[in-house]
């Protein structure tokens, strides 16, 4: 029996571009702050739950969801980076990790009280799937991808064509030289902060619709979040997206091929490979965005 | 790591008024009555901690109803609650900590077969009776102890109403996509078996890690394969994920089975497209079985919710604990686990038996349920059917 390759790397496609989405904000904070934010999957988690209550509950159209939810994200992370964030920076590696470990747990538990334990969904938005060349492609998936896609390079055309972006990289690169070019640090980090907690928002937005929500539903991704991340080289943007990919492709084509506990194995093995042969990732340059 | 949680005679809110009066009703009997300390430890963090909410819900309304009742052995019950993190070495852990340490006088069962293998070792360990109430592999019963008891269904019970509904729908082949568990492996050989039997062909088996939300590469085997039904067993948020995966992919078995339907998460998550799928109940709120009314009404009250199955696993298993303990008129372990060698009793999930060597479970049945409309029809077996089966599955499109 012949494997449906194109099925196969469709679906690993797609599974990757979800990857990706759910890393970018993650690669974002860490490449600028060098702040590793465990509860960035709890952000997605609150953003697809308050999702499926705008959207199943209050009646509003998916699109103000698209809005609201990644605004709100914004906010929410700026008092995070306020309140916890601002206070650690200088504090060694391990000390944001641990705080935001716990701001996780705070987290999970506060949404465990505001939406309960069960799991939630969204029927009937962006479901069902289109056929192309003969495969059937979920439109929430590829919603997703292309999402993620198209965020990924605005956010690194903005790093990269806007005043504000470079300041964000000089500061990523080399903080005192930053500074004494004026740049306001305080004020870079506010708005990578917030733009990185955006981004799990409108993850949490655009995950609502394919899996069941519930408070632990970023705890499902942060792993394989991680996984991509190192693969791709911690700050890199395109090492990013190519190891989403890669890892999407190797997790399907792995479950098809050995099944699916070999085929999750698979995905930590390369990460595990990564880090003892190539620590800064495949694309990884230092520390540069 | 956290400390007990006591869930004392008095609770906050709505329920105190309740709670206040079935205090008064017992207080004038058992004034002096020190309380009998019971432990657990279930999941209130990790992957199981929704699930565990529910079966927590079951103990805490068991203990309401046992305190109305004047207690046990006439001492009102309290409990003791730890939280094993969804993580069965931690399970094992605090049993140990429950029985050394906090020296509770009778153990309740943990949630999921997982925790419930690693606690009941311990409470073997300790010469402590243990009433499985969460662990439907029967695994953890093939282990030669001598204090542990299957309450809760075993999973043969699960998926005994596929052969039935096979031949009347005229299925011959299955694919087996279950998380990678305990029960799922226990599922596996008990299908192995029907299949055996019954001349149905498993086409193919298929383990995914916890915390799977992926399945193209098993919906991609099965589309080839092409297998009548697809069965599983794991959480409502795989069966949910399944579901919109199927459609998302336009894959769509005949029958699709699983546990996890059986919760109301289910049909609200999944919508149009959850509807005909099957579920593995066990326990309904609409049986006729004995205390289930009250349960349900309780559950209810207190929850603004009709009870699904983890909370009845709970509910049952603490009862059956309670009875055999009542008709021994002891906390003797020894004595109750004479009792409970030959102890039969009904409640709300119905008859509770154990296998005389074993001693696992094999008076309850498995129901299988069709959503239709929005709700769980029992399908099978055929004296309990609220609705005739509708299969194979309608087409996406065709609803």
């Amino acid at each position: 029996m012949n494997a449906p390759v194109l099925e196969l790397l469709v679906g690993g496609v797609l599974l990757g571009g979800l990857y990706a989405l759910m890393a970018g904000g993650l690669n974002l904070i860490f490449g600028v702050m060098r702040v590793v934010n465990f509860a960035h999957g709890e952000f997605l988690a609150i953003g697809a739950l308050v999702t499926v209550s705008l959207v199943a509950g209050a009646q509003a159209p998916y699109w103000v969801a698209l809005i609201v939810v990644p605004a709100g994200a914004a906010l929410a992370g700026l008092v995070l980076q306020t309140f916890v964030i601002r206070r650690l920076a200088d504090a060694p590696l391990i000390m944001s990790l641990l705080a935001t470990y716990a701001v996780s747990t705070v987290l999970v538990n506060a949404a465990i009280l505001i939406w309960g334990g069960g799991y939630r969904g969204l029927p009937g938005v962006l479901s069902g799937s289109v056929r192309v060349a003969g495969v059937d492609v979920s439109v929430a998936r590829f919603t997703a991808f292309l999402v993620a896609i198209g965020t990924s390079l605005a956010v690194w055309i903005f790093l990269r064509s806007t005043r504000t972006g470079r300041a964000i990289r000089s500061v990523a690169q080399a903080p005192e030289l930053a500074i004494i070019s004026g740049i306001s640090v305080e004020r870079v980090r506010n708005i990578t902060f917030a733009l990185g907690s955006a981004m799990a928002g409108l993850a949490g937005v655009l995950m609502a619709p394919t899996f069941a929500s519930d408070a632990q539903l970023g705890s499902r991704f942060l792993i394989k979040a991680f996984a991509v991340i190192i693969v791709g080289g911690m700050g890199s943007y395109p090492g990013a997206i190519a190891a989403a990919m890669l890892l999407g492709i190797l997790e399907v084509f792995g479950g098809y091929a050995f099944g699916q506990v070999i085929g999750s194995a698979l995905l930590y093995l390369v990460m595990l490979a990564v880090l003892l042969v190539r620590p800064r990732g495949l694309l990884g340059v230092g520390a540069r965005i | 790591m956290t400390g007990p949680v006591r869930v004392g005679p008095t609770r906050r809110g709505a329920t105190a008024g309740l709670i206040g009066l079935a205090a008064a009703g017992w207080a004038g009997r058992t004034a002096a009555a020190e309380p009998l300390r019971m432990g657990v430890a279930l999941s209130q963090s990790g992957n199981l901690a929704d699930s565990g909410e529910l079966f927590k819900r079951g103990i805490d309304l068991w203990r309401e109803d046992v305190n109305g009742r004047g207690g046990l052995l006439g001492r009102p019950v309290d409990i003791v609650v730890y939280d094993d993190r969804s993580d069965p070495a931690t399970a094992a852990r605090l049993y140990e900590r429950l029985i050394t340490n906090d020296k509770v006088e009778l153990l309740l069962s943990p949630w999921g077969s997982a925790s419930c293998a690693t606690a009941s070792a311990v409470a073997e360990k300790h010469k402590r009776v243990f009433v499985n109430a969460g662990g439907a592999s029967e695994a953890i019963h093939l282990r030669g102890f001598k204090y542990v008891f299957q309450s809760a269904p075993a999973i043969s019970a699960y998926v005994a109403g596929v052969a039935p509904v096979s031949k009347a729908h005229g299925f011959k082949t299955l694919a087996i996509v279950s998380r990678d568990y305990p029960a799922a492996r226990d599922m596996t050989k008990a299908l192995d078996k029907i299949a055996a039997e019954h001349g149905l062909k498993i086409e193919m088996t298929e383990y995914f890690p916890a915390g799977t939300t992926d399945y193209s590469s098993s919906i991609a085997r099965a589309r080839q394969l092409n297998p009548d039904i697809w069965i599983g067993v794991g959480y409502p948020n795989e069966a949910i994920e399944m579901v919109r995966q199927f459609r998302a992919v336009n894959y769509l078995p005949k029958a699709f089975i699983h546990n996890g339907p059986a919760q109301d998460d289910f049909v609200a998550a999944t919508g149009k497209d959850g509807e005909y799928v099957i579920a593995i109940s066990l326990y309904e709120p609409v049986l006729k079985t004995e205390g289930n009314a009250g349960f349900v009404a309780a559950h209810k009250a207190r929850y603004k919710s009709e009870p699904g199955y983890y909370a009845a696993f709970a509910y049952q298993g603490a009862t059956v604990l309670e009875r055999a303990v009542a008709k021994t008129g002891s906390l003797d372990q020894d004595k109750i686990r004479e009792t409970l060698t030959t102890f039969e009793t009904d409640s709300v999930m119905g008859h509770h038996k154990v296998d005389p060597k074993t001693y696992v479970q094999i008076g309850l049945k498995g129901l299988l349920d069709q959503i239709r409309g929005g709700k769980r029809e029992i399908i099978w077996p055929d004296d309990l059917k609220t609705a005739d089966a509708v299969l194979p599955m309608p087409a996406w499109d065709k609803r």
